[in-house]
């Protein structure tokens, strides 16, 4: 009897220990989980034509496609919307070595593909429970530690990441979001002065 | 009646010996050679006197010259204003954003984070502006076809550029690849 409660009190133990860990432990992996300070850094590269290819070509052509079609669908409600620029976000992107540098291996399908998704997401954050998906969404092509484009895409998609990000709560994000939009547009301006 | 109509093929006739003399002048002056000093050789339609062949020669090169120069400046000043047009509007994006930036700051008082990011969001709306501004003032002020103005241009940008440079810490790696605010 009194070896059965010490297994009891044992087991008890062990659970309170394993419930400790799960509930210390930071949240590594989770999408949502918000920082406490914004994180403004920007790295930058400019994207360089790159050469023609028929993968490329047809990557183009599909995303100009999706965007024809949503066009045409503005007045079909934001449900038909969504639908349509999801799917251009399911093409396959070209194959690795269309860009022209480590760090930026998309080139200008990673432009294309951002200027979508930040269509998508600005339909998204329109809805109340749309903005955690388009945060999910921008998150991991807009992370800090990435090189980003020089473009304008790149600036309308941190703009609309902040947008989420404040809807949501996530006042870190959502300011480290703006600060770099801004950051990039002052890049774009200096290379608008200087053309 | 008769007398009416004569009266108008009379005055057709004049109108038409007027206009006739009009063209024959016309193109006197269109023909006319650049001054070369004292000894001029005689007017007319064709080079007459020595040296006129190669005056009317001139003339035409000139003539084009300036032309393309019109065109070259007329093409310049519409490029300038979209240029100023795409960079007044990055300076409205960048001053919006930054209202937005400072509201959530506001709601971080006494955070050194926020506080930092949203002076520094001031910083880059004045200096949109001023680009903005800059531009704008550089259009109005140059004369058609002004060869200076990249010149000018580059200047400007390098001044901006260190600004950002000693305010933020910038590294410029290279004319390709552009990294700052540290990694």
């Amino acid at each position: 009897m009194k070896r059965w409660g010490i297994a009891v009190r044992a087991r008890g133990l062990g659970l309170f220990f394993c419930g400790c860990l799960l509930s210390c432990s930071p949240p590594v992996g989770l999408p949502d989980a918000f920082e406490e300070t914004p994180d403004a850094r920007l790295s930058a590269h400019v994207v360089l034509p790159a050469t023609p290819s028929t993968a490329r070509l047809e990557y183009a052509e599909g995303i100009a496609d999706i965007h024809r079609r949503a066009d045409l669908a503005h007045d079909a409600g934001h449900d038909r919307l969504v639908e349509i620029l999801r799917e251009g976000l399911a093409l396959p992107l070209p194959g690795f070595g269309f860009g022209y540098e480590k760090g930026a291996p998309q080139g200008e399908a990673e432009l294309l593909q951002l200027e979508l998704a930040a269509r998508l997401s600005e339909q998204l954050v329109r809805t109340p429970q749309g903005a955690q998906e388009a945060r999910r969404l921008l998150l991991p092509l807009l992370a800090p530690t990435r090189s980003l484009a020089l473009d304008h895409a790149t600036a309308r998609a941190l703009v609309v990441l902040g947008h989420a990000a404040y809807d949501m709560g996530d006042d870190a994000l959502a300011a480290g979001s703006y600060s770099r939009a801004i950051s990039l547009m002052i890049k774009l301006q200096e290379r608008e002065v200087a053309r | 009646m008769k007398l009416v109509k004569l009266r108008g093929t009379g005055t057709l006739l004049l109108a038409g010996v007027v206009f006739l003399g009009g063209c024959v002048s016309g193109s006197q002056a269109g023909g006319s050679v650049a001054p070369r000093g004292t000894n001029m050789p005689p007017r007319g339609d064709q080079p007459q006197g020595w040296g006129e062949e190669d005056a009317a020669d001139e003339l035409h090169m000139r003539r084009r010259k300036l032309s393309e120069q019109l065109v070259t400046g007329v093409r310049a000043s519409r490029g300038d204003a979209s240029r100023c047009e795409k960079v007044c509007s990055l300076s409205v994006s960048i001053c919006s954003i930054q209202e937005q930036l400072c509201r959530i700051a506001e709601d971080h008082s006494g955070s050194p984070h926020y506080e930092r990011l949203c002076r520094e969001a001031k910083q880059d709306c004045r200096q949109s502006q001023e680009a903005c501004g800059r531009c704008a003032a550089d259009h109005m002020n140059r004369p058609p076809g002004d060869e200076r103005q990249g010149e000018g241009r580059a200047r400007r940008e390098g001044e901006t550029r260190c600004e950002g440079e000693t305010r933020r810490d910038a590294v410029w790696v290279g004319p390709v690849r552009v990294s700052w605010r540290g990694a």
